[in-house]
């Protein structure tokens, strides 16, 4: 419980830290509300008024922690470009954005754990060799070109699915799912690669340890050793990294959203960019950051649960 | 005494794995390396036999092979005990870390089927008698191997090989890694466990002095080959060769 309220804390404290330096930075960069709303060519002297009116001009920290208060209590500002909450635009995208890096997510654990598993088993042989030049190849294709090509093979030329026609998850949720669904495998492949080739060596480097020569002498056969004895010891690293790729997952699918024509975060994030909407832009890059840290509270504390000498060492 | 153990004629190559381009290079494709060279040595049943060598001479590699884990050899093993057990050198690989004491204590006894077998009751019981016969607190049940002293866990380790109903175990290095007092207390342990239960143990050390104390029978090994053995008195009173002279010149001895 100790362990939990620690990792909570620096949590907070995280969150904090990120909001302030993104508040800092966009403070920093040229062009305001004023200058939003009037545009260029506006005169010195009412850009000057009008910021006065907005109260642009009072102090930094003092504007920050309005802003902050503003934040939490879910009112995120107005957008400069299209002049509506942000939380408006926001609110009905994230989902899309966030069940696809659930999806990926999930498509990666269950299809990598097997082949992992089965590399390491049958390491050395000629299936092995082949899965990891497979595995090789897919490691290093960029998963918006591996977007490209499902697009191709699974749009085109077996029509599982029509490209470009998108359903909202409040229409059609099954239609959403089978359509978010190849996109997410695009995200997946590279992260797939990347798990079986850490499991497989994290898996064999685990095997040559004393223990596992002692669970053999003990009566135990080949699977029962892995399953009972390696695994659970192999997979830590594995976790780690998979924490890690939850954070890719979402900028993943920002990108993603782009060659599928998705209409989620992503969308949203790369119009605000090039119009200079800062409060969009704002808040998208703190909910990104509040999804990542979350996730990564989440893989503490499952570390806490299959590795035991974390909790010794607190 | 009948032996428990007989090897003759022992012969170990490792093959180095070599890329494909260096092999095709090579026109002859010898590039193995002589490990073990004709180790022939009889052990009687109940006796304490030692193997000293510095490291890199094969004794592990000699201990694999008895055990079956080096599955390629010459010569002949002849080994009669089903189930040798082994204790290895660093007692912080050789307990699985995500598994409690009682769990990895248990597991030989879980793996008895039929009329063997054993019920809950019966197994906290064996494992309880163990940790007493080895000297630990049966409290320690409840605990991960990370929260344990080197000491414990070698403890631990002898325990367990000895929950296998094995009558022949070998240790390896078993003290070379734990502080002098430690040592002498593990050190006592095996001697008591060998005269209460009477294990055959082979046992592997590069330490002269652990050897006088644990020992009846010595051999000394150099880059795969015996060069002497017999009784540890006399071998430390008249070594044969200059090998063995100068380590024990080295021990002070």
């Amino acid at each position: 419980m100790k362990y939990i309220g620690k990792k909570l804390a620096t949590m907070l404290i995280t969150l904090l830290g990120i909001s302030f330096l993104v508040y800092l930075a966009f403070d920093i960069i040229p062009g305001d509300a004023a200058l939003a709303a009037l545009g260029t060519d506006a005169t010195p002297e009412s850009l000057e008024a009008l910021r006065e009116q907005l109260g642009l001009n009072r102090p930094f920290l003092q504007r920050y922690f309005e802003w902050l208060f503003n934040f939490i209590r879910g009112d995120f500002g107005t957008s400069y470009k299209y002049h509506i909450p942000v939380a408006d635009m926001i609110v009905s995208k994230l989902p899309i954005t966030v069940i696809m890096a659930m999806l990926s997510f999930f498509i990666m654990v269950v299809i990598s754990l097997p082949i992992g598993i089965y590399t390491a088993k049958h390491s050395g042989k000629w299936a092995d060799h082949l899965i990891m030049t497979v595995n090789q190849v897919m490691m290093s294709v960029p998963h918006f070109f591996m977007g490209i090509m499902i697009t191709y093979f699974f749009g085109l030329v077996l029509r599982l699915f029509t490209p470009g026609g998108f359903v909202s998850y409040e229409t059609d949720f099954r239609g959403f799912l089978a359509y978010i669904i190849f996109p997410c495998i695009a995200i997946a492949i590279p992260k797939i690669a990347m798990s079986v080739k850490l499991l497989r060596s994290s898996c064999i480097e685990e095997a040559k340890k004393d223990y596992v020569r002692t669970a053999y002498s003990k009566g135990n056969n080949t699977n029962k050793v892995l399953y009972r004895h390696v695994l659970r010891n192999a997979i830590i690293p594995v976790v780690t990294l998979w924490g890690m790729t939850l954070a890719d997952m979402l900028v993943g699918s920002i990108v993603i959203e782009q060659v599928f024509n998705i209409p989620g975060i992503g969308r949203i994030l790369l119009t605000s960019i090039s119009y200079r909407d800062y409060p969009v832009v704002e808040t998208i890059i703190i909910l990104i950051a509040f999804v990542v840290i979350v996730s990564n509270f989440c893989v503490d504390i499952i570390y806490q649960l299959i590795d035991p000498r974390i909790s010794v060492q607190d | 005494m009948k032996n428990i153990l007989e090897v003759n004629k022992l012969n170990v190559y490792y093959t180095n794995n070599e890329g494909l381009a260096k092999k095709l290079k090579r026109k002859s494709g010898e590039s193995r390396q002589h490990v073990l060279k004709d180790v022939s040595f009889d052990m009687k049943r109940g006796e304490v036999l030692g193997l000293v060598g510095e490291s890199g001479c094969g004794k592990t590699t000699l201990a694999k092979a008895i055990l079956g884990m080096q599955k390629q050899y010459d010569g002949e093993i002849w080994l009669d005990c089903p189930n040798p057990q082994m204790v290895f050198q660093d007692p912080y690989a050789s307990l699985n870390p995500s598994k409690k004491i009682g769990w990895i204590l248990e597991e030989p006894l879980r793996m008895k089927k039929g009329s063997d077998r054993l019920t809950k009751a019966e197994r906290a019981k064996r494992v309880d008698e163990m940790l007493v016969r080895v000297g630990l607190d049966g409290k320690l049940k409840e605990h991960y191997p990370a929260e344990l002293s080197g000491g414990q866990r070698q403890r631990i380790a002898i325990a367990e090989a000895l929950l296998c109903d094995t009558d022949f175990l070998i240790a390896d290095e078993p003290v070379s890694a734990l502080d002098v007092t430690i040592q002498a207390q593990i050190i006592r342990l095996l001697l008591k466990l060998h005269k209460e239960l009477g294990i055959s143990i082979l046992f592997i050390s590069h330490d002269l002095r652990v050897v006088y104390q644990m020992c009846d029978r010595v051999m000394i090994m150099k880059n795969g080959v015996i060069l002497e053995q017999g009784n540890v008195e006399e071998v430390y009173r008249n070594p044969f060769s200059d090998y063995t002279k100068l380590l024990l010149d080295a021990a002070n001895l």
